[in-house]
């Protein structure tokens, strides 16, 4: 330990001690001249330069100062090949900046540690079996269950967001609008944060009827009370609710899945499943010495008694228990993966490349190598020197990539389709450098081996005639292989993306302007009321020149809204459908076809019985096409009832309109009723309107009918279409993006191992063509090699393929691993490019003057 | 005549046991101590004393030297002679056992 710490403090004054050295040793000169005398002194000298050498070797670890030595002089030789250094660079920044950036949103999305203690420990559940697929939401009563039943966990706790910055706060003076999230007590024990002032939630605060508590952030609290040390127990105003302030979380605390300013207690009420009780996310925290397995060991006899309770819903197949951060990133998964993958070819390439042209440069040192070997540099010797060229370019590589990887972050990091955790930005953190520095380590390797390949004394020792080997051949057969692999992915992926986008609607989205309106609660307390401002606006907006509006609870491809209901007189058709509130007109203005009766009217008001309209397919399977006049019961199935008010008087469907998407477009439609918005207005309503509008005069009609009204996502339909197919857009774009540039550099590989074998076979030619062979024979020779390793890689792709397509299979919408139409386009693309790669280096070989050739020698 | 391995380290740290001395003044000690048998150049001496300052047995300081130049000199640190003390001790033992195998007359 004293020696490093004695070394260290002699290299930091390497210099001054590089210095005293030399005057030692001068001073030993002179005293030696002194007593021997001048002619004495020479003759006894002579091992100054040993003396001075051996001693400072005593200070430096050896290895590092050959290393040094190595290093400078690959950069030096690098100086002197500017062309080469170039293009090795440029091409390993490509590859290695490619893979920095991809990696650092994987890193982001899937393997950032969560922002709460010990995450490994928090599990999440979800219904499974529905047809919908994801993650399916509980309701309260089935948490009671569980929290009642499941042995082994800590801390549960469900929670449900109150929607995006969509609860309206008045506090002190400040108003503003806040993300809020309704959670049961075990929440913060299950995330592992304790507040910083005051309390969490005990189980008294879910209690029916117990006074409304809520937990703020710490950035609500320096919002809404200017960080006000006495605010424990005051009182606020959340959407026409006094709530009180019981605790203040620490500064640190995020929540993951989305912005939440505070949270408040989830209170049971007389029924259940009244407002908040549907929908509910659940999680738990693992007991010290509990396993997830153990956990899912109990789920068959849960989800048995929760059959016997009636809780579980007869379409689900049962209740399922997983990771927290697995289940939450279970969609995404697959995708960002492909992605690396593809990336990771992408570098393989662009190494290959770079390798290539290593072993062609190093073809020009052979004397120098040789001359080495001679003078008895060992095999290690030669390959620490290779080592650290390889590093130099690596290192020179790495830095151009993490340039572009940022670059190509920062200008994305807007439109990038996955939802990114708050708590970890995509960005180069210390775990993406630390990736970068391997991967950049890895190639360096590589080219090190690829020089080390080239001057084994073996190959050094062949002469030019002979050194024909069919490594490099190989190794581009390998490129076009691997990037065969990437246009079929790329070609699969764009193949889906298509097939999701040719999906029919159901309605017309060309030409709709949509935005939501929310009221704050305040001000507006009946539904009569609600309905009051829905009117107003809608006559507003139809009052402008070619406008026809309606409004909706829940658009079509914006969310989800179902409830579980049951056709009147259909035994067995209990099953979960969507429930939307809708103006009249609403179906005309969507573009949604009326296969039967009516639409609603004027008349269809909250004093006249309840009417509906169904979809198609709800009309077929329940009554066989004869729907109107029969009727639909919403929030009850048989003797069970969620929602007693609404089960209280059944639905008279009087018209059957056509079926429309729901959420995603790759999820089949669903059943759906819609009733009047007049007999059940909602706060918040999202608007659809056709013709001629700008959100100038959206906002204008709202806020002349009600100035505190808030208008938010205003944009045309396509836009949120758009939305919904952002991420498998994203990917199939990029995996396109990434096979286009590994097909450049493929073709530039194939290109480059063409043009040198032509001019290693220059004087060959020059024999065959002064002896008559004619330039068509040249040319077919040359091209024809080229072609056999581009259909020698086309092969092996596909090959690699078959088996391989299997795993994106879930990637895929109605597109097999294995479809033709996909792989044909990128044999068809590779054959293309391939031939041009062959073709001017052939060229090339027919222009060989055989009196040139014959001359260079 | 060439050392024994090792043992330049030992030498000159006796050589500094009474006090401190540069480079040359130690070799020339060594020098008249053994009648002229030792002669140590500066190839061998210096890379020692680097050593001998590595490992701290011994510290070095630039004095005035005898022709009013500057010149290093090393002085014995108590590490350094305790080290001395090892060696020493150490040396005895194997050059006693070698010549108890050299006057052997079993073999």
């Amino acid at each position: 330990m004293r020696e490093v710490l004695e070394r260290l403090r002699v290299w930091l004054h390497w210099g001054r001690e590089q210095a005293e050295l030399r005057e030692e040793l001068a001073a030993h000169h002179a005293m030696k001249q002194a007593e021997l005398g001048a002619a004495g002194a020479e003759r006894a000298m002579g091992n100054d330069l040993v003396a001075a050498e051996e001693a400072r070797a005593v200070w430096l670890w050896p290895w590092l100062e050959t290393l040094g030595m190595d290093l400078r002089l690959a950069a030096r030789g690098l100086r002197r090949s500017p062309g080469f250094a170039l293009a090795a660079v440029l091409t390993l920044a490509l590859g290695i900046g490619a893979n920095t950036a991809v990696f650092s949103v994987v890193e982001a999305v899937m393997l950032h540690p969560l922002p709460y203690s010990e995450p490994a420990r928090m599990v999440a559940f979800a219904l499974e079996g529905s047809s919908g697929g994801g993650i399916q939401s509980l309701d309260l009563l089935q948490y009671n269950f569980l929290r009642e039943h499941l042995r082994g966990v800590t801390a549960i706790a469900a929670y449900q967001g109150m929607g995006q910055d969509q609860n309206h706060i008045v506090a002190g003076g400040n108003s503003l609008w806040a993300s809020g999230m309704l959670a049961t007590d075990g929440i913060f024990p299950a995330l592992g944060w304790k507040p910083r002032v005051g309390r969490g939630f005990v189980p008294a605060d879910t209690a029916p009827g117990a006074p409304p508590v809520i937990v703020i952030t710490d950035r609500l609290w320096h919002q809404a009370f200017g960080a006000d040390s006495d605010v424990l127990g005051r009182a606020v105003e959340i959407d026409g609710r006094l709530n009180t302030v019981v605790g203040v979380l620490p500064p640190g605390f995020v929540f993951q899945e989305q912005p939440v300013d505070f949270f408040a207690a989830m209170r049971r009420s007389q029924n259940p499943l009244q407002d908040d009780g549907l929908n509910d996310s659940i999680i738990a925290r693992l007991a010290p010495d509990v396993s997830l397995a153990g956990l899912q060991g109990q789920m068959p006899a849960i989800t048995q008694g929760m059959r016997r309770a009636q809780l579980l819903a007869s379409w689900y197949s049962g209740v399922g228990v997983g990771g927290y951060h697995a289940l939450q990133t279970a969609d995404v998964a697959t995708g960002l993966w492909l992605l690396l993958a593809a990336v990771g070819v992408l570098l393989l390439i662009a190494c290959a490349n770079v390798a290539g042209l290593i072993v062609a440069r190093a073809l020009a040192r052979v004397p120098e190598l040789a001359v080495r070997r001679a003078l008895g540099a060992s095999s290690w010797r030669l390959f620490t020197q290779f080592l650290a060229e390889g590093l130099v370019l690596a290192a020179g590589g790495a830095v151009a990539g993490l340039i572009l990887a940022e670059a190509v972050l920062r200008t994305l990091a807007a439109k990038l389709p996955w939802d990114i955790p708050l708590a970890s930005p995509v960005a180069l953190n210390g775990r993406v450098l630390v990736f970068t520095l391997a991967v950049a380590a890895g190639t360096s390797l590589v080219f090190a081996l690829a020089s080390a390949w080239t001057s084994s004394p073996r190959r050094l020792r062949l002469t030019r005639f002979h050194r024909r080997g069919w490594a490099r051949d190989a190794v581009v057969v390998g490129e076009l292989a691997l990037t065969m692999l990437l246009l079929g992915a790329a070609g699969l992926l764009v193949q889906s993306l298509v097939r999701i986008q040719q999906q029919p609607l159901g309605f017309d989205p060309a030409g709709r302007t949509l935005f939501l309106t929310q009221l704050p609660v305040g001000s507006i307390a009946t539904p009569a009321q609600v309905w009051q401002f829905d009117d107003a606006v809608l006559r507003r907006l139809e009052a402008l020149p070619g406008v026809r509006a309606s409004l909706t609870s829940m658009l079509p491809l914006a969310g989800q809204g179902n409830l579980p209901g049951e056709a009147v007189g259909v035994p067995g058709s209990g099953t979960s459908i969507e429930f939307r509130g809708v103006s009249s007109g609403y179906f005309a203005v969507m573009g949604m076809p009326l296969r039967a009766g009516r639409d609603f009217d004027a008349h269809d008001t909250a004093a006249t019985p309840r009417v509906g309209v169904i979809s198609e397919g709800a009309a077929q399977r329940w009554f066989g096409g004869h729907a109107l006049g029969r009727q639909v019961r919403m929030g009850a199935i048989g003797a069970q009832v969620w929602a007693p008010e609404l089960a209280a008087e059944p639905f008279t469907i009087v018209g059957v309109v056509g079926d429309v998407k729901v959420q995603d477009l790759r999820r089949p439609v669903r059943f759906t009723l819609y009733t009047p918005a007049a007999q059940a207005p909602a706060g918040y309503a999202w608007w659809v309107v056709r013709g001629p509008i700008d959100e100038g005069q959206i906002r204008q009609a709202v806020a002349a009918v009600n100035a505190g009204a808030r208008v938010s996502e205003v944009g045309p339909y396509r836009a949120l279409i758009a939305e919904t197919v952002a991420q498998p857009a994203f990917e199939a774009r990029l995996t396109s993006l990434f096979a286009l540039l590994a097909l450049a550099l493929a073709a530039v590989g194939l290109y480059g191992l063409l043009a040198w074998r032509v001019v290693e076979r220059t004087r060959e030619t020059g024999i065959r063509m002064a002896l008559g062979a004619r330039p068509a024979t040249v040319l077919r020779q040359i091209a024809g090699h080229g072609l056999l390793l581009a259909l020698a890689g086309m092969i092996a792709g596909l090959a690699a393929t078959w088996p391989l397509a299997h795993l994106v299979a879930s990637l895929l919408y109605h597109v097999a691993p294995t479809d033709v139409a996909s792989m044909g386009g990128a044999v068809g693309l590779m054959a293309v490019v391939a031939a041009a790669a062959c073709a001017l280096p052939a060229w090339r070989a027919t222009r060989v003057d055989p009196v040139a050739a014959l001359r260079q020698e | 005549m060439e050392l024994l391995p090792g043992t330049l380290d030992l030498l000159i740290l006796r050589a500094l046991r009474r006090g401190p001395a540069h480079g040359y003044g130690i070799a020339q000690q060594l020098k008249q101590a053994s009648e002229a048998v030792l002669e140590v150049g500066e190839s061998s001496l210096y890379p020692a004393l680097q050593r001998l300052r590595l490992r701290g047995w011994v510290k070095a300081a630039w004095g005035p030297s005898e022709n009013n130049r500057r010149a290093r000199y090393y002085t014995l640190t108590p590490a350094g002679r305790k080290q001395l003390e090892r060696e020493q001790a150490e040396f005895e033992q194997m050059v006693g056992a070698i010549r108890k195998v050299l006057l052997c007359e079993k073999f």
